[in-house]
């Protein structure tokens, strides 16, 4: 496309028609030293907590630290350009961020520029990072689900719209995987995606970024940045940006979730500024707020009221931690304030059972409420076979010689895993997870070798699309198992199981 | 550990204002603390004011030969107390301190402008006039820096209004990236 200069003449001539010269009127202060990404300044006797001051070089800070003499502010940008001396004066702003359904599709920073090379984000709108969460009456109770595509969350440690549900285990078990997998399931659906990312490599954001692209899942995606690489102050703001920009969906009636990944990272660089800025440091060295940090950041996740439109944010903090122990500061923390916590573990996911998730110890405080009908019905009997299974597995290992009812306990609860055991980036329809999990807590399965498992569930499902799409579509339709929907189901899976698995499996052998 | 710069200067600046408030001495007080921040601003003079090894009578009688009739007898007197508690080091910031307790008790605005241009004498009455705020008394100092093309900026305080060219023609920059 070739652009003449006279276009660009043109372009240039309007913008400076419509420019207006405002007299700038404002607050200055000095530069009395700079450090670590903080600057202490004299002056700036009317700053706001939180305001935005301009410093020369167009780099801007944030005024944190109001004291009687002196202001403690972070850079926002490359804070070794800043010297002793240079003038800083306040911009009557705090800091923003576009938000709009311009930004989906698009990877942005902690303060809504484009970081994808993508050009320019057009936004009507822009909103400030830090608001209060809204209050007891405009909320309402969390009873849709979010469909993350996981049979073993879905069933059990089920997610409602507003939910917020923490995602907690070591580093490389998979919690970004289960991230990715509720993204990429949510293509073809009403519910918009915000993946944030805290302190990551770029690399693995990069990674991140292609996955989603390849699942076709960015069209309702927005991905904000704050790397590694980054200042530590931008890292801090980053996950407030991500809310405000899933708020805006929120509050004009639509779903939205927001994942924030990791809270640790994000910890870490509020340690980081506070510790330059001079704030007492308490337990681990954190500040005094990290709990409000964490509270007032999750509390804006919400169900509204239908007076207020009915949109809803979810929430889906991660938290990394080390070596399994969840009792250190930052994972009690943000597992207090969750309502539930999927937890991974590295023996289960070295053991091959992925995802890697603890079913005993992983809880959903909205639980059922966020589950349709028929899910419900099923999965009772999931995690009741799943805990006998627990119980009696210990014991299994020590007794030789074990009765029927235990090793039937035994046999059912190791092929419900294998059935819960689904591959990456391969989410599943509510709908085949509820036949899945049905066909395993009924029984169907206990007959069949455990190697065929997944097989048996891939073409049970194929055979249950084919030939019986009816069934299928009647829970569909109703999101419901009643007790005929139940006779028919088993009929339909007992008849593959004589007939169609029995004949796959000769020809197979 | 004495307490922070500005609260150990707090107290000095404190009893000097009273004592200016009760004599009505603020300007030969301002006068005072002008001539002893200078001293202070000295590096070699106020090593000297610090300096253990020379009796303190001996460092004051110094100052006052240096300084002749620049110092009044009051302002050695502070100066006597400061060497004494060895917070010589705290001087600049009372005499700033001072000056802006002193302003407020006499409502006085110190505002200074920067011009483009040297500014005339009728210019001069006219900004005079329109920057004195009802019952406030103005101190006008001003200063020129070419840089700023046209217009003109005023500081008072912390308080900045710049109505320069400059300034118009960065914001139009900022507009054009």
């Amino acid at each position: 496309m070739a652009i003449s200069p006279q276009e660009i003449a043109d372009a240039l001539r309007q913008q400076i028609e419509g420019f207006q010269a405002q007299a700038e009127q404002a607050n200055v202060g000095h530069v009395l030293e700079v450090s670590d990404g903080v600057a202490r300044l004299s002056g700036l006797s009317q700053a706001m907590a939180g305001e935005l001051l301009a410093f020369p070089h167009d780099v801007t800070g944030m005024a944190l630290n109001l004291e009687e003499d002196t202001i403690g502010a972070v850079i926002l940008g490359d804070y070794l350009r800043i010297e002793e001396g240079d003038e800083a004066r306040t911009t009557g702003r705090v800091a923003e961020v576009p938000v709009g359904p311009e930004l989906l599709g698009r990877v942005v920073n902690a303060i809504g520029e484009p970081v994808d090379g993508k050009g320019p984000i057009n936004a009507a709108q822009s909103d400030v990072i830090e608001k209060v969460a809204p209050g007891v009456s405009q909320r309402q109770n969390v009873d849709t689900p979010v469909q993350t595509g996981l049979k073993a969350i879905d069933s059990m440690t089920p997610i409602g719209r507003g939910q917020r549900e923490l995602i907690i285990g070591d580093r490389q078990i998979g919690k970004t995987a289960i991230a990715l997998d509720t993204i990429i399931n949510q293509r073809g659906g009403d519910l918009i995606c915000i993946y944030c990312a805290i302190g990551q490599k770029e690399s693995a954001v990069a990674q991140v970024v292609a996955t989603l692209q390849e699942a076709g899942a960015m069209e309702h995606t927005i991905v904000v940045l704050a790397s590694a690489s980054e200042p530590a102050a931008l890292q801090y703001m980053a996950p407030f940006a991500a809310c405000t920009i899933g708020e805006y969906f929120r509050d004009n009636g639509q779903d939205a979730v927001v994942i924030y990944d990791d809270l640790t990272k994000h910890a870490w660089a509020y340690r980081q500024v506070s510790l330059v800025l001079r704030r007492p440091p308490g337990r681990e060295a954190y500040p005094g707020d990290v709990f409000y940090l964490h509270s007032r950041l999750l509390e804006r996740a919400a169900r509204l009221s239908d007076e207020h439109g009915g949109g809803s944010l979810t929430a889906l903090p991660i938290i990394e931690t080390q070596e399994g122990d969840v009792t250190t500061y930052i994972p009690t923390n943000v597992i207090s304030i969750t309502d539930g916590q999927i937890y991974l573990e590295a023996d289960l996911f070295n053991a091959g059972i992925r995802p890697a998730i603890n079913p005993g110890i992983s809880v959903s405080r909205v639980g059922g409420d966020a589950q349709i009908r028929a899910m419900k019905s099923v999965s009772g009997g999931l995690r009741l076979d799943l805990s006998q299974y627990r119980d009696v597995a210990a014991f299994a290992q020590f007794a030789s010689d074990l009765d029927q009812a235990t090793r039937n306990q035994l046999e059912r609860g190791q092929r419900v895993t294998e059935l819960l055991k689904q591959g990456q980036y391969a989410p599943m329809e509510v709908i085949d997870q509820v036949c899945v999990i049905f066909a395993g807590t009924v029984g169907l399965l206990d007959d069949v070798p455990l190697p065929d498992v997944a097989r048996f569930e891939q073409e049970m499902l194929d055979y249950l699309r084919d030939s019986h799409p009816e069934l299928i579509g009647g829970i569909r339709s109703s999101a419901d198992l009643d007790d005929d929907g139940e006779a028919a189901l088993r009929a339909a899976i007992e008849d593959f199981k004589a007939n169609v698995f029995a004949a796959s499996a000769v020809a197979a052998s | 550990m004495r307490g922070s710069r500005r609260r150990r200067a707090a107290r000095y600046v404190e009893a000097v204002v009273a004592d200016a408030s009760a004599g009505q001495a603020w300007d030969a007080w301002e006068a005072d603390l002008e001539v002893l921040g200078a001293v202070a601003d000295d590096d070699q003079a106020r090593r000297f004011l610090q300096s253990t090894s020379i009796g303190l009578d001996d460092r004051l009688q110094a100052v006052q030969r240096a300084a002749g009739e620049a110092i009044s007898a009051r302002g050695l007197g502070l100066l006597r107390l400061l060497a004494e508690q060895r917070e010589v080091d705290l001087t600049q910031e009372i005499a700033r301190r001072f000056r802006d307790a002193a302003d407020e008790a006499q409502s006085v605005d110190r505002v200074h402008v920067t011009t483009a241009a040297a500014l005339g004498d009728a210019e001069l009455s006219d900004l005079r006039d329109s920057l004195t705020a009802p019952g406030r008394t103005l101190r006008l100092t001003t200063d020129i820096d070419p840089a700023l093309l046209g217009g003109f900026v005023v500081r008072r305080g912390d308080d900045v209004l710049d109505l320069s060219v400059h300034a118009r023609l960065q914001a139009l920059a900022s507009t054009l990236r």
